[in-house]
């Protein structure tokens, strides 16, 4: 039964709890026939949860109703989302680099096959080559995607996504399309969106880049702790006002660190044009006792720095600490007196099988070694007692395997390795993230115990805005590779992802 | 998403522990054995104990017992060298060949240069050495999967000794000096073992009490992290080929003086042996590669192996078995890593 009031997508009573935590809040979206639809919050407002329950791959809690194009959709589960016409393009786009447009194109839906089973190329490419025409692409189909450019590769997921669309697909979702496109082919991705959308089919378009969204949407709804905050038509708010829904004032300005500290502390860090694939010629000084923060938003070079300082990715520049120059290599920079806790603690962190005693050791083994071999006995004393300076749970056993502890426990470990060395610099990515509320609090605590009473300098590189506005002297906001902002503390978690969202390109732009 | 990936392993663990305290005594038990860290040494007993039985006079020998340490003296010394090589994260797969290699070089050399016996033993040995090296740089420098560039150089390896023969057996090749060196006895004991005793205790030297040792486990179970926390990675990658390199060489020296002729057809067998036994030893003694566990590994193989010979079964008996142990051992590693106690190392 289609009215033309029938809205492409309806969702009422949308809820989704996981254990404790309340992602999604009775949210409702209409999201009406033929429109683009901006869907924009700030980190863990809900917006994944919201797109991964429309995809099926979380099952939302009881309650909610769906409906597309007046049918009913049972959501949480994947097929009949497809079925229903729902099609995703999610940000890391899914493609495989090695294969070019046409087997990654035809590779989940069909090669178009001769009689004798074998591929009809000629017609496999024609296809394609129609598919992204639709979409006003035009792009070498015989080479990897992995060499074409980001709208290019966009454009390819594009129209897999959208395969026999004109059969089936209602409502094109794009998780973040631009994060890691550059600017000037963010106008060209555009135009694809707008093709597609000319011909009748509804986008979800979520993005952290809200000039994006006020480009290109004629709706936009805001998410803020997992609630729906508001919907409202796209040209009837401004920038400051959307910025405003977002954030919400809801978080208090931070309880600035108890200590103060001293202004005439001495620089025990400064970097000099440091560049890298993200960065743009950043210059950064932290002193002696001091608590940096990094904040921006994904690919704006925020999750470069720790590893750029620390020369554990390549970069140019000049690093030096207590004023000698330190090579870009993690060996030069453990011996200059640097650390780094890095974001991914499972992957490039720990060694998970390993016992917490060999992990702390591991950067200075060579301090244990007596009479041409290892002193085991004086390992395990220092490991316990950096386990229970850091109060690593359950038993600070330090034979405990690494895998077999909670995330916040494997993240006070790392720390306690890197505390157990006594650098001059801390550098920490993500030092929080997957980790409970109370390893959180002591994490924090142990880093403003070291930053005031052990003179160490730290810099902090997070998403999470609230963790910066607590811990941080100082807060330095990136945009697209460039230093935006220099916020000093009392620094409020929304005047950070009010800095983070406005970035630079605006203001070019407009 | 990290936290599951890290909660899953402990929580299986725990299920598992939990289960075995309870139901199923028969299960329970078989769970124990096989979860115990010394399974291969009841599985040496029950070994000995049947053949004991069965043919008492030809398997309680000394000679058998000469002859099983010293014929598992070379595959236990090139289990040592690929455990070196696993250690660090690389899988040689080139090192019976290498060991092959060294044996006709060193007998080549032999027959055609006479001089010093040790001259002889030192230039073959950094000849081999070398190859070790283009061998690390392919892997280490250019990131070829060390088990793709160690099975090519297996193969050139084969073709130089080959070249070298033209096929024949160098027989003329080690003076009786060179063969004592090989054959004899120290108090008693075959040389060749006493060779893997002392090769043993240096590896095990530096695998356990050095922090070297701590590096290549580091490097093998995860290069990034270990970077990350100040290891030269590269540089233990390269050791640890290198070392395989050298021990596989000094094999064939040994083989070479202990056999007294040289032809290309000896090394390659000893590949799958040594490898069957750091995968079993890596289920024993220690939750990952160990060198005691190697060892022990290598002789509950060769003394089944032996007692099957003597018992007078036919010769696909020594493949067929070194094979299903290889695959049992693999299974039995991969099943405990599931489980979240990974064995550090090499992972095939």
């Amino acid at each position: 039964m289609l009215t033309a009031a029938a809205h492409a997508l309806s969702i009422e009573g949308l809820s989704k709890t996981f254990g404790s935590t309340r992602a999604l809040i009775d949210v409702d979206l209409q999201i009406a026939a033929g429109e683009v639809h901006g869907l924009v919050g700030v980190n863990g407002s809900g917006k994944s949860t919201l797109i991964k329950t429309l995809s099926g791959y979380v099952q939302p809690d009881d309650g909610a109703v769906a409906s597309i194009n007046g049918t009913p959709l049972r959501m949480g589960d994947p097929v009949a989302a497809a079925e229903g016409g729902l099609r995703f393009v999610h940000q890391d786009l899914g493609l495989v680099d090695e294969l070019d447009a046409v087997d990654n194109y035809a590779i989940g839906n069909g090669f178009i096959r001769r009689v004798s089973g074998s591929i009809d190329w000629p017609a496999t490419r024609a296809r394609v080559t129609e598919a992204l025409g639709e979409l006003g692409v035009q792009l070498d189909l015989r080479r990897p995607v992995g060499q074409l450019s980001a709208s290019a590769r966009t454009a390819v997921a594009v129209a897999r996504a959208l395969v026999g669309w004109r059969d089936g697909a209602q409502l094109l979702v794009l998780d973040e399309p631009t994060a890691s496109m550059p600017d000037d082919e963010v106008g060209r991705l555009f135009n694809v969106i707008r093709a597609v959308n000319a011909s009748g089919l509804a986008v979800i378009y979520v993005s952290h880049h809200l000039d994006e969204v006020f480009e290109l949407t004629q709706h936009v709804t805001v998410l803020r702790d997992g609630r729906r905050i508001a919907t409202v038509p796209t040209n009837a708010v401004s920038h400051d006002e959307l910025v405003e829904l977002m954030t919400g004032g809801v978080h208090d300005p931070s309880p600035t660190s108890d200590i103060a500290l001293s202004t005439s502390s001495p620089v025990a860090l400064a970097a000099t044009s440091i560049s890298t694939s993200l960065l743009r010629s950043i210059d950064i000084e932290v002193r002696v006792g001091e608590i940096v923060g990094v904040a921006g938003l994904s690919d704006s070079g925020r999750e470069h720095l720790a590893k750029a300082l620390f020369g554990a990715i390549p970069r140019t520049g000049t690093v030096t600490v207590g004023g000698s120059t330190v090579a870009a290599d993690p060996v030069a920079a453990i011996a200059a007196g640097l650390a780094l806790v890095p974001a991914e603690r499972l992957r490039v962190g720990l060694i998970v099988a390993d016992s917490a005693r060999a992990n702390l050791s591991l950067p200075r083994i060579a301090a244990y070694r007596r009479r041409g071999r290892l002193h085991r006995a004086s390992e395990t004393a220092d490991a316990a007692e950096l386990l229970h300076r850091t109060k690593v749970k359950p038993d600070g056993n330090p034979e405990r395997i690494v895998a077999t502890l909670s995330g916040g426990n494997q993240q006070k470990v790392l720390l306690a390795r890197w505390l157990g060395v006594q650098p001059t610099v801390l550098l920490l990515d993500e030092p929080t993230q997957g980790v409970d509320i109370s390893a959180k609090s002591d994490v924090h605590r142990l880093l403003r115990e070291a930053a005031r009473n052990g003179g160490l300098a730290v810099i902090v590189c997070s998403t999470d805005s609230i963790e910066l506005a607590e811990l941080c002297d100082r807060v330095i906001v990136l945009c697209r590779g460039s230093i935006d902002a220099e916020l000093l503390a009392p620094v409020s978690a929304d005047d950070i992802e009010r800095h983070c969202l406005t970035d630079a390109r605006e203001e070019i732009r407009s | 998403m990290t936290d599951t990936a890290i909660t899953a392993p402990s929580v299986t663990v725990s299920a598992a522990l939990a289960e075995t305290a309870g139901s199923g005594a028969l299960r329970n038990a078989s769970r124990k054995v096989f979860r115990t860290e010394f399974t291969a040494l009841y599985v040496w007993v029950l070994i000995i104990g049947w053949f004991s039985l069965r043919i008492p006079d030809t398997f309680l020998s000394t000679t058998t017992m000469r002859i099983i340490m010293s014929d598992s003296a070379v595959t236990g010394i090139l289990a040592l060298g690929a455990l070196i090589a696993f250690s660090t994260g690389s899988i040689d797969l080139s090192f019976g060949a290498m060991a092959g290699f060294s044996m006709v070089l060193v007998a080549k050399l032999g027959e055609l240069y006479h001089v010093n016996t040790i001259l002889i033993c030192l230039a073959t040995f950094a000849i081999c050495l070398g190859i070790g090296g283009i061998t690390s740089v392919i892997v280490v420098r250019y990131k070829v999967p060390s088990m793709i560039a160690t099975l090519g150089m297996a193969s050139v390896l084969l073709g130089l000794a080959k070249a070298i023969t033209s096929g024949a057996t160098i027989s003329g090749g080690t003076s009786t000096t060179f063969q004592a060196f090989g054959r004899g006895t120290f108090f008693g004991l075959p040389r060749s073992f006493c060779y893997l005793v002392v090769a043993g205790a240096v590896v095990w030297y530096i695998l356990e009490m050095l922090p070297t040792g701590r590096r290549m486990f580091a490097t093998g179970a995860n290069t990034e992290a270990a970077r990350l926390a100040g290891v030269r990675t590269s540089r233990i990658q390269v050791g640890g080929l290198l070392g395989s390199a050298a021990l596989a060489s000094f094999a064939g020296i040994v083989l070479a003086a202990k056999v007294g002729l040289a032809s290309d057809s000896v090394g390659p067998p000893f590949l799958l042996p040594a490898v069957a036994a750091v995968f079993l030893g890596s289920t024993q003694i220690k939750h990952r590669i160990n060198v005691l566990g190697t060892l022990i590994a290598v002789y509950v193989l060769a003394t089944g192996i032996k007692g099957l010979q003597l018992s007078g079964a036919a010769s696909w008996v020594e493949d067929f078995f070194n094979g299903a142990a290889l695959l049992i051992a693999v299974t039995l590693a991969f099943r405990r890593q599931r489980q979240g106690t990974r064995p550090q190392g090499a992972q095939p």
